[in-house]
């Protein structure tokens, strides 16, 4: 026991220290205060959202509804930010041969590691949770104030779900992995597969929360059948204790079991992925050269597309809005009456331009693989520092990557839309010049970000990927500066043509642009050094 | 080739890693750098590479500051630190071609270095295969490989010998010694005596960041042997 209550106190510090950083005090205090808006934002935004669901339910007499399908969310969210990670948490340890060297058991490093993923769980099944339970009590619930005290043992139950699944599949995943050789292509191409199942699983389930009403009994009976954790979890909230009993049994022996049952092979396949593999019988062929900046560029590439992590959290952005444009093209009406639901008013293809042109600009704004570029460098920075070129090359390159990564995306997608909507040539021009912008803008603040809270010591991609500081900062702000931008619109410019406000945009982060380059190749080359 | 002048690093602005060091290395010459752990050997050496800013003083490569003209400097030397740690994640190949992309190398020269080189460390079977899969003797050979395929004038090495095999040691012996008779120099820290012995031209040796001693190893070693006069040195600057 002892030991592995040491394994978790490893973790948590590791846990920690990716986020908080071990740098100085200033930026310590600098890194609790984006914390803290980081939190109150996400609060903020699952409050409001419950608000409105409890709105709608309430109209349709379904209040008690909100619980359960909260809870589905709740879980959901949760699985699909951490499925990705739980396999680089398990497997890409880098401390591997010194944490299995010790006399503990495999059963207590696995659950230890496990729990990583599922603080992670815990933090988004709460951030969804107990929102929830505050506006059910303020419609007025049945429970009372209760249901927010009860809403912390559902999330502490709740969130060992998600996490027994994630782990599942991280496990599968990288147990196939282990067995092809260009592993990273196929765990992300199987991640990739995965995610879309989600995806439209999510937009089913995004239907059948639209019309709650009409499905008010098909739901009751869903979540007291197939989907009885969900109707656990709800009913647990709401102050029904042999609800709550079950739901401890149902979580947490499954854990517990499967987790035994995992790490009968875990120190097997752990060697199979660090083992000294790979003893070919390459021959020497003429080679072929290349500008140092192409060079630079690639070398990139090769860490993105070789890290799953790293290619779906700074990607997951483009995936979604690959899949939205898609959907435009083949389903634009249904779109079109959806928002003419919401909005209430008569909608025309045209009118898409705007809530268009928001969707591209938040979904781009999350593709920032310069936040952590730097990070992912870890011990192999000597490298780049050694080599006969000035920082700032090396700096712009990372952006550069960060802009070829996101912008063409982006930019075959707006021409789907403007295909779709019919949007007219100036229209187009317009989104495509912002989002050149925005796209510049995130790239370049990435690297600067990354250089005031760099992370070269963790023990895994995962950690710099989805805990470190630089990356909260780099995808978050980057949504922020795109919210910020669709707010200004709303409040202050909505007289104004989108297109314009578009192009007016876009030459701002044209400026915003200039004063990052100017920053990278002067205080930036110099914190690089410093490095 | 290599003038290190007034060299001192802090790194946390009171306590000193390294004070007032001075050395120079001379076309030709291969010099060795001493000491115990800690004493500032690596500290020293990742500064005269760049990788590391230092507090004091200057470090000039065949006649460019490492401070003020850093890439003239770094583009006629190689660097290899004590623990390479390469792009796991390239193959052994792609990382020689990225290092050859870096420095300009051609299509037709590189294809002969990277031949001859690996061919010497014998890894050329292994070059198809991931780095994160290599042994720490095969990385090493890998860094040790690229660090060649550059042709520098001055190669800046910390503990090369570690990890590698007699083959591997016998051959970068061979190679540090063409070097230097083709104009070159190395500046190379290790803690293995009998090789510095053999091999150094000039030692220099360093205790708790301060240089107690620098000159020709014949003079440095007289009658005695070189482990003899370390150990020495070590206890005569201990006890004051």
């Amino acid at each position: 026991m002892k030991a592995f209550l040491a394994l978790v106190r490893l973790s948590l510090l590791e846990m920690f220290n990716a986020i908080a950083g071990r740098g100085s005090r200033k930026q310590a205090v600098s890194a609790g205060l984006a914390l803290t808006i980081l939190t109150l934002l996400c609060l903020m935004l699952s409050f409001t959202y419950s608000a409105s669901l409890s709105v709608g339910l309430k109209a349709v007499g379904a209040l008690d509804l909100l619980p359960g399908l909260m809870s589905v969310l709740a879980l959901l969210m949760a699985f699909l930010l951490t499925v990705f990670a739980a396999g680089g948490m398990l497997f890409g340890g880098k401390d591997n041969d010194i944490i299995l060297a010790l006399p503990v058991s495999d059963y207590a490093v696995l659950l230890s590691r496990m729990l990583a993923v599922y603080l992670e769980n815990l933090l988004i099944a709460g951030f969804v949770l107990l929102p929830m339970a505050a506006v059910y009590v303020y419609s007025g619930g049945p429970a009372g104030a209760a249901a927010v005290l009860l809403a912390v043992p559902v999330s502490l139950l709740g969130s060992l779900p998600p996490t027994l699944l994630g782990v599942l599949v991280g496990f599968a995943v990288t147990w196939l992995s282990a067995r092809v050789r260009h592993s990273a292509l196929f765990a992300s191409a199987g991640y990739l597969v995965f995610l879309l199942l989600i995806l439209v699983g999510s937009f089913q389930m995004g239907n059948l929360f639209e019309n709650v009403g009409n499905f008010r009994q098909d739901i009751d009976a869903a979540l007291h059948g197939p989907l009885f954790l969900f109707g656990l979890m709800g009913d647990a909230c709401v102050g029904n204790f042999p609800a709550m009993l079950l739901l401890a049994l149902v979580c947490v022996l499954p854990f517990l079991a499967v987790t035994a049952l995992l790490c009968r092979s875990y120190r097997r396949l752990l060697s199979r992925m660090h083992g000294h593999a790979n003893r070919g019988n390459f021959r020497m062929a003429q080679q072929r050269g290349q500008t140092p900046v192409s060079a630079l560029l690639k070398k990139e590439a090769a860490r993105y597309f070789g890290s799953t992590i790293y290619l779906f959290n700074t990607g997951f952005g483009l995936v979604l809005l690959a899949v939205g444009a898609v959907a435009a093209c083949l389903r634009r009406n249904d779109l079109i009456t959806l928002m003419a639901q919401e909005t209430g008013l008569a909608i025309t293809p045209a009118d898409c331009y705007g809530v268009a042109a928001a969707a591209v600009c938040l979904m781009l704004a999350t593709v920032s693989t310069s936040c952590v570029s730097i990070s992912m460098e870890g011990r192999s920075l000597w490298l780049l520092k050694s080599l006969p070129l000035p920082g700032r090359t090396i700096l712009y390159a990372k952006a550069w990557f960060n802009m070829l990564v996101g912008w063409p995306i982006t930019a075959v997608c707006t021409l789907l839309l403007w295909w779709a909507f019919g949007f007219t040539a100036l229209q187009e021009v317009a989104l495509l010049f912002a989002s050149a912008g925005l796209s510049a803008t995130v790239s370049l603040g990435g690297v600067a970000v990354n250089l005031i809270f760099p992370k070269l010591d963790a023990p895994n991609d995962t950690m710099v990927v989805k805990q470190s500081m630089a990356a909260f900062i780099g995808i978050f702000g980057g949504m922020a500066l795109a919210g910020v931008g669709i707010l200004l619109y709303i409040s202050v410019a909505a007289s104004m043509p989108v297109e314009l406000y578009l192009f007016l945009c876009g030459i701002a982060l044209a400026v915003l642009c200039l004063l990052l380059v100017r920053w990278l190749a002067t205080a930036g080359e110099r914190r690089f050094a410093a490095l | 080739m290599l003038k290190i002048e007034g060299f001192s690093k802090s790194y946390d602005g009171s306590r000193y890693a390294v004070k007032d060091l001075t050395l120079h290395v001379a076309p030709g010459e291969i010099y060795g750098f001493l000491g115990h752990n800690g004493a500032g050997k690596s500290t020293t050496l990742r500064a005269v590479a760049g990788v590391l800013d230092f507090t004091e003083g200057d470090i000039t490569v065949g006649g460019y500051s490492i401070r003020t003209d850093p890439v003239a400097a770094k583009r006629i030397m190689a660097f290899l630190p004590d623990n390479p740690d390469l792009y796991d994640f390239m193959t052994g190949i792609r990382y020689l071609n990225f290092i050859a992309d870096v420095y300009g190398i051609s299509s037709e020269e590189r294809t002969k270095r990277i031949a001859r080189y690996a061919d010497a460390f014998a890894l050329t079977k292994d070059l198809g295969g991931a780095i994160g899969g290599y042994s720490h003797g095969m990385k090493q050979k890998l860094a040790l490989i690229s660090a060649f395929l550059r042709q520098p004038r001055l190669l800046i090495l910390d503990e090369p010998f570690v990890g590698l095999d007699p083959n591997a040691s016998y051959t970068l012996k061979t190679m540090l010694r063409e070097l230097c008779n083709e104009g070159g120099a190395v500046f190379f820290s290790t803690h293995v005596l009998e090789v510095a012995e053999k091999l150094c031209d000039k030692l220099a040796i360093l205790r708790a960041g301060r240089l107690i001693e620098a000159g020709p190893t014949a003079e440095i070693v007289g009658k005695s042997n070189l482990e003899e006069v370390f150990l020495q040195l070590e206890r005569e600057e201990g006890t004051q």
